[in-house]
This record gives structure tokens, C-alpha cells and sequence, in this order.
């Protein structure tokens, strides 16, 4: 009666509804925890006022965790993340989809897709100008007062991001009026034609009064870092600007956001996945590999001496100018499923230079310089000097 | 847009054209007429004129003895000029038995549409906010009992609550006993109290869709990327859902509620039944059955009428939600 036998799903790739079952009750029971934590009443304030570390810093990610509890496990899609983005520079975080960049900016906002999503530990320091609040701990009424004013975000998808019902006008005025209270209408307009001037609309005045199907995907990114930039935020967060643009479009709206960047003396995390734009903009980048930070520098440390085999896999990958390939490298094999990560060095399985030490835990952060940062067992020993 | 509508205006009225000719086809397949009934009533009286007789004099009479083709002819020569002829079945003027009963499926469909649409989309809007919690699970349970329960079933069912049990309501009927003696604000009270349980049952069936498909919307809306970005901007939940998600929401609704605009006057014939009301819905059902083409022709053709101008105003309607549809 081998029918009746309970077999084991351990291994397989798919689980059971029984156990998908279990896991969901489960998951119900955490996030509501969590859910109930951030729903209080009062909240407070001692809870969420802290100190920067740095006082140069205007955000300091410290071992973030954001876990989304999904029907088929937990999804560790930032698990301890740690960075500073210094006043005045520009972060470039990189990594390929699903490593969790845009959950880690996405948690800076607090706006990870809740009940599912949860920031489970870390922190995250951010310096209004005023003072310092930790922006996991923040009540979500607080944190309204900060988005869109002192931090605000571009997102990826210009063509979807503006709502297609609503003058363009109306848009950016009301994110205006929202932190500016006292501003009369006349005044938040005028504002609002300054900024499209500002980000190089050249019919500002006509473009206030259009829908955003008028508009062609440039016209609308800029429409966006216009609304972005509308209330002189302190850090302005990009999530893969230029994906969806053109390359000539792709230069001019980095060109504008770092024009804008110097002129409002913010600070940018730039968030992608090309490269290129990295090269250009960051002052410091971030690499992040399956959640995790595999390695951290300059922009000059990371393009002139990459380190952690994934990020030399990186290098490898984008083409150059000058330099003749048969084939362009691609870094082989793929990430780790999210649900089940393995408890050694996530970037194992696909590493060409892994020596016998990867097989241990998942390796420390080890320091090559002031400011250059890796995860990796080649490291551990020669503090970098095998290359 | 002036020359939008009257476009679409001009297509209706090719559309009408057809829309009657086919209906008036139609009555006159039907396997059994008016005339037919009739001539075998008549013949079966004692010394009376054989079947035959009767039903060439009959076909004479009622204009039968012609084919569909110059029938609908006749029939539209009139219609044109807003002649409809008098009822078979009724013995009067189409128009004054319409005008009779409509208004009170009128009333019965305007009022159960403005309590469907002020309940079911709120509700509607509530459970997609809150998907998946109690509140969703309560709201979508009830919206499908709503349109699962034959509406024979709920009115009897609230017939027995409320007017046998508790005594509230009266059972059937449009007035009461003492209707004649009341003031006439009295008397309009003394009426909206008889359309309460009927208009209840209306709602109850006809909710449920529209809350489902509301909330369907509404969570399509709400997981768009211009929500993330006016929750990005720091709105507050109540004007993210409020302004931002419902005018998009709006888009599809004002289409399914253009649509229903017909519903208004095409009655309900078993809640009409079960409620004594005589309303069209009841009243067309008896034309057709009795073969009454006059009456027929001229409800089928005003329902025809209502469908193609609810499409026309939901168009309208369409355009004024949706900036991406407006014509230049």
C-alpha cells in the first residue's frame, strides 16, 4: 500500500500544501507580532531618537535585516546589510536583480510590501538635520513627515510611476503643499515650474498642465526627480533611474541628478545593476550579492582593484570599449534559491577561484584598507595580497 | 467630443433599426400568436364561425394577414412618428400602460441602485485594503451569499422576518388599506414603506458583483507603481487609497455602471411577483406570453434604446475619468 505511505518531500522542489499550510500559519503568527509592534497607539519618541556613529553620515544601515515571510518560506532578502551614505556623496549600490538593493533603499523608506515584509532586526540611522531617528522603529505617521521631503525616491519604471489620472501639475504640487504647509497656491506653482526648469523641461509651463501620457519616458523621469527634489530632500534615493530610458536619455538624466546632487548639497543612493553608471556617478559603491554585502570601497578601490571573486565576475561581464571578445564573460551558474540559503559563503557554488576554507561559515568582513571592505576566505590570511 | 457623440448617436439609431427589425421577426415566429388564442377562443363559443373564419378576419384586423417584411414596415411608419399603437392584450394605448407601471420599477430599480452603489464600493474598497484580513473574508462571504441566493428565496425570507414575525412591513402590494385617506406626503410614505423589503432584496442580489468587482480593481490599483510613488511623496494612507487609487478604480466602474442604466427600467419581474407590484417587469412578461406585439415591440425597442444610450454615456462618462481616452 506504497499509495498511503507518507513520502518525503525533502529535497524536492516544491513542497507540500500541508507544509505550505504550516508555514503560512506560522508566518500570520510573526508578522502580526510585528504588525502589532508597529500599530501601537503611542509610540514613544525615545524609542526611535538615536545617535549617528558618524556624524558626517546622513544614513547608517546597520546589520539590516528585512525578511519577507512568502508561503513558501522565509525570503532573507537583506540579511545583515551594514553602510554608511556620507553627507554629499553619492552610494552606488550593485548587485543583480533580486540581491536586494531595492528592498534595502525600499526599507530606508519603509515602504517594504507590509504585512509580508518585515525589517526583522538592524537599524537604520538616518540624520534629518535635525536630529536622528531610526527609521525601522519609526511609527508610519512620523515617517510620512520624512518621505518625499527629507528623503525622497526615483524609481525605476517612469512610465508607470506618475499616476496616468492627474495633471502633471497637481503631482508635484501636492507633495509641495504636503510638507509646505504654509506656502500659498500661487507660490507651490511657481515652484513646481521652477523644478521642471530645473530638471531641463524646456516647455515647463505646458508640461505642468499635461497628463503623463503626453509624455515620453525621459520627459516623465525627469518629471519624477522634479517631484523627487521638490522639497530639497537630504538624500535623494535612485532605484535603477536609467533602466527603462535610452542611453542618450540615460546620460542626460544622470547628468541632471548629479548636477542637482551638487547644487542642493544632498547626498544620492544610486541604486543599479549597470556598471557603467556606477563608474560615472558613485564615490562609493556597494556590492551586494544574495542579500549580503559582499564587498565595499571607493569607486576607485572597487574598478581598479575588485576583490571578491563576484565583483571581478562583474568587471568581466560589462563590455569595454577597446578590448576584443569572442564571447562576453557571464558569471556562471545562478543565485541560490532565497527560501533555503546555504550556511557557507553564498557565492560558492558559482566561484571560480574558491579554495578549501569556503567550505566553512559564511566568512567575515575582512578590512583591505580605510574604506575597502570584503567578504571572502581568500582574504582571510594575506589581508589581499594574492591576487 | 460634440462630434464624437453624435456619432455614436447616429450609430445607435442604425443599430435600433436592426435591434427592432429582428425583435418584430421574431414575435412574428413565435410559435403561438395573439390572433391564434384568440380565433380558437372565439370558435369554440356555441354557433360561432369555424376557426378558419375567425383567424382570417382576426389576421385582417390586427394587421397579420401581411408578411414580416412589410409588417415591420407598417409598424416603423408609425413608430417613426411616436405611434405606438394600441396593446392586444391590454386594451389600451402601448404608452399609457407603460406609463402606468414603469414608475413603479422605476422607483424599485433607481433606489436599489443608489444603496448598491453607496454600499458595495466603499465595501468594496475596504476589503481590498485590507486583503486577506477578517474584514475581507466577512465582506466577500456575504457578497456571495447575496449572489448566490435566488432573489424568490430572500423575499420570501424577509417577508417571514419582517412582515409576518415582526409586523413591520405589509406583505405585498404598493399601498396600504387606508392609502386613500392620508395626506399626500402620507401617501408617498405610506408607498416608499411597501418598496422597502423589495428594494432590500434588489440590492442584497445585485451588490455582491459590484463589490467583487470594485475590490478586484481596487487591489489591481492599489499594487500600481504610482501608489508607490504617492506613498513615496509621504501622503497619508486615507489620501493614497482615497484619491490617488480611487480615481483610477473609478475607470472601470463608471463603465459597468453606464451599462446598467437599462436595469433601471427593465424591472424585476420575480421580485415584482412575489411583491405585487405591477411594475414592467411583470407586465412585459405577460405581453410576450399573450403574443401582444404592439406592447412588445415598443418595450423591447425602449430597452434597445437604453442599452445603446448607457453605452454612449459611459463613454462620455469614460472620457471624463480617464484623461487617456479624451478626444481632441
Amino acid at each position: 500500500m506504497g499509495i498511503f505511505k507518507k513520502s518525503s518531500t525533502e529535497g524536492a522542489n516544491y513542497i507540500t500544501a500541508r507544509e505550505s499550510r504550516k508555514i503560512s500559519k506560522e508566518n500570520r503568527r510573526i508578522t502580526d507580532e510585528y504588525e502589532k509592534k508597529k500599530n501601537r497607539k503611542v509610540i514613544p519618541r525615545e524609542e526611535y531618537i538615536t545617535q549617528m556613529k558618524n556624524s558626517e553620515n546622513v544614513v547608517e544601515f546597520d546589520n539590516l535585516h528585512t525578511y519577507f515571510f512568502s508561503d513558501v518560506g522565509v525570503v532573507k532578502s537583506v540579511n545583515g546589510v551594514s553602510f554608511d551614505i556620507p553627507k554629499g556623496k553619492t552610494v552606488g549600490v550593485v548587485g543583480e536583480s533580486g540581491c536586494g538593493k531595492s528592498v534595502t533603499s525600499l526599507s530606508l523608506m519603509q515602504l517594504v510590501q507590509r504585512p509580508q515584509g518585515q525589517i526583522v532586526a538592524g537599524a537604520i540611522r538616518f540624520n534629518t538635520g535635525k536630529e536622528v531617528v531610526d527609521v525601522t522603529k519609526m511609527p508610519t505617521s512620523e515617517m510620512q513627515k520624512l518621505r518625499g521631503n527629507k528623503l525622497s525616491m526615483i524609481f525605476q519604471e517612469p512610465m508607470t510611476s506618475l499616476n496616468p489620472v492627474f495633471r502633471i501639475g497637481l503631482q508635484i504640487d501636492e507633495v509641495i503643499q504636503l510638507h509646505y504647509p504654509d506656502m500659498n497656491k500661487e507660490d507651490i506653482r511657481k515652484r513646481s515650474i521652477e523644478m521642471l526648469k530645473l530638471v531641463g523641461i524646456a516647455n515647463s509651463e505646458g508640461v505642468y498642465k499635461m497628463y503623463p501620457h503626453e509624455l515620453s519616458g525621459g520627459m516623465r523621469q525627469r518629471v519624477m526627480i522634479a517631484m523627487g527634489l521638490a522639497c530639497d530632500p537630504e538624500l535623494i534615493i535612485a532605484d535603477e533611474p536609467t533602466t527603462a530610458l535610452d542611453v542618450t536619455i540615460q546620460a542626460q538624466i544622470l547628468d541632471i541628478l548629479r548636477d542637482l546632487k551638487n547644487r542642493m548639497n544632498s547626498s544620492i543612493m544610486l541604486i543599479t545593476h549597470d556598471l557603467g553608471v556606477i563608474a560615472e556617478m558613485a564615490d562609493i559603491v556597494v556590492v551586494m550579492y544574495a542579500g549580503r554585502i559582499v564587498e565595499k570601497g571607493t569607486a576607485e578601490e572597487i574598478f581598479s582593484n575588485p576583490s571578491h571573486p563576484y565583483t571581478i565576475g562583474l568587471m568581466n561581464s560589462k563590455p569595454a570599449v577597446g578590448k576584443k571578445v569572442d564571447r562576453l564573460y557571464s558569471i556562471p551558474g545562478k543565485v541560490p534559491n532565497p527560501v533555503n540559503m546555504p550556511d557557507y559563503c553564498y557565492f560558492k557554488e558559482r566561484c571560480e577561484m574558491s579554495i578549501s576554507d569556503c567550505n566553512g561559515a559564511y566568512p567575515e568582513q575582512i578590512q583591505l584598507s580605510p574604506t575597502h571592505f570584503i567578504s571572502c576566505y581568500r582574504y582571510v590570511n594575506d589581508k589581499g595580497e594574492n591576487q | 467630443m460634440r462630434k464624437f457623440i453624435t456619432k455614436r448617436l447616429l450609430q445607435s439609431i442604425v443599430i435600433l433599426f436592426f435591434v427592432s427589425f429582428i425583435i418584430y421577426g421574431i414575435m412574428r415566429c413565435m410559435p403561438s400568436s395573439y390572433v391564434e388564442t384568440q380565433a380558437r377562443a372565439l370558435s369554440t363559443q356555441p354557433g360561432a364561425k369555424s376557426y378558419d373564419e375567425w383567424i382570417t378576419q382576426l389576421n385582417e384586423a390586427y394587421g397579420l394577414d401581411v408578411g414580416v417584411i412589410q409588417g415591420y414596415g407598417k409598424w416603423l411608419s408609425k413608430a417613426i412618428v411616436c405611434d405606438f399603437g394600441d396593446s392586444w392584450y391590454w386594451n389600451v394605448p402601448v404608452t399609457v400602460k407603460f406609463g402606468k407601471v414603469i414608475w413603479h420599477s422605476f422607483a424599485l430599480g433607481m433606489a436599489s441602485f443608489i444603496l448598491e452603489v453607496v454600499i458595495a464600493i466603499p465595501l468594496g474598497i475596504i476589503s481590498a485594503r485590507k486583503q486577506y484580513s477578517k474584514t475581507d473574508y466577512a465582506v466577500t462571504v456575504i457578497a456571495l451569499m447575496g449572489i448566490s441566493i435566488p432573489s424568490f428565496f430572500l423575499a420570501t425570507l424577509l417577508k417571514y422576518i419582517f412582515s409576518v414575525k415582526l409586523g413591520w412591513f405589509d406583505l405585498f402590494g404598493v399601498v396600504g388599506r387606508m392609502h386613500e385617506q392620508l395626506s399626500p406626503f402620507g401617501q408617498f410614505l405610506d408607498v416608499a414603506k411597501h418598496f422597502v423589503l423589495p428594494v432590500i432584496t434588489l440590492t442584497i442580489i445585485s451588490m455582491g458583483s459590484l463589490m467583487r468587482y470594485t475590490r478586484t480593481n481596487m487591489l489591481e490599483v492599489l499594487n500600481a507603481d504610482f501608489i508607490r510613488t504617492a506613498r513615496a511623496k509621504g501622503l497619508t494612507e486615507k489620501r493614497v487609497v482615497n484619491y490617488h487609487a480611487f480615481r483610477n478604480t473609478l475607470i472601470p466602474i463608471v463603465t459597468l455602471l453606464g451599462s446598467s442604466i437599462p436595469n433601471l427600467f427593465a424591472g424585476a419581474m420575480v421580485t415584482e411577483t412575489i411583491f405585487q407590484i405591477p411594475g414592467i417587469g411583470y407586465t412585459s412578461y405577460q405581453s410576450m406570453v399573450q403574443g401582444d406585439i404592439p406592447f412588445t415591440m415598443f418595450y423591447m425597442v425602449f430597452l434597445a434604446f437604453l442599452t445603446l444610450l448607457g453605452t454612449v454615456i459611459a463613454d462620455v462618462l469614460y472620457a471624463v475619468v480617464d484623461p487617456r481616452v479624451r478626444v481632441n
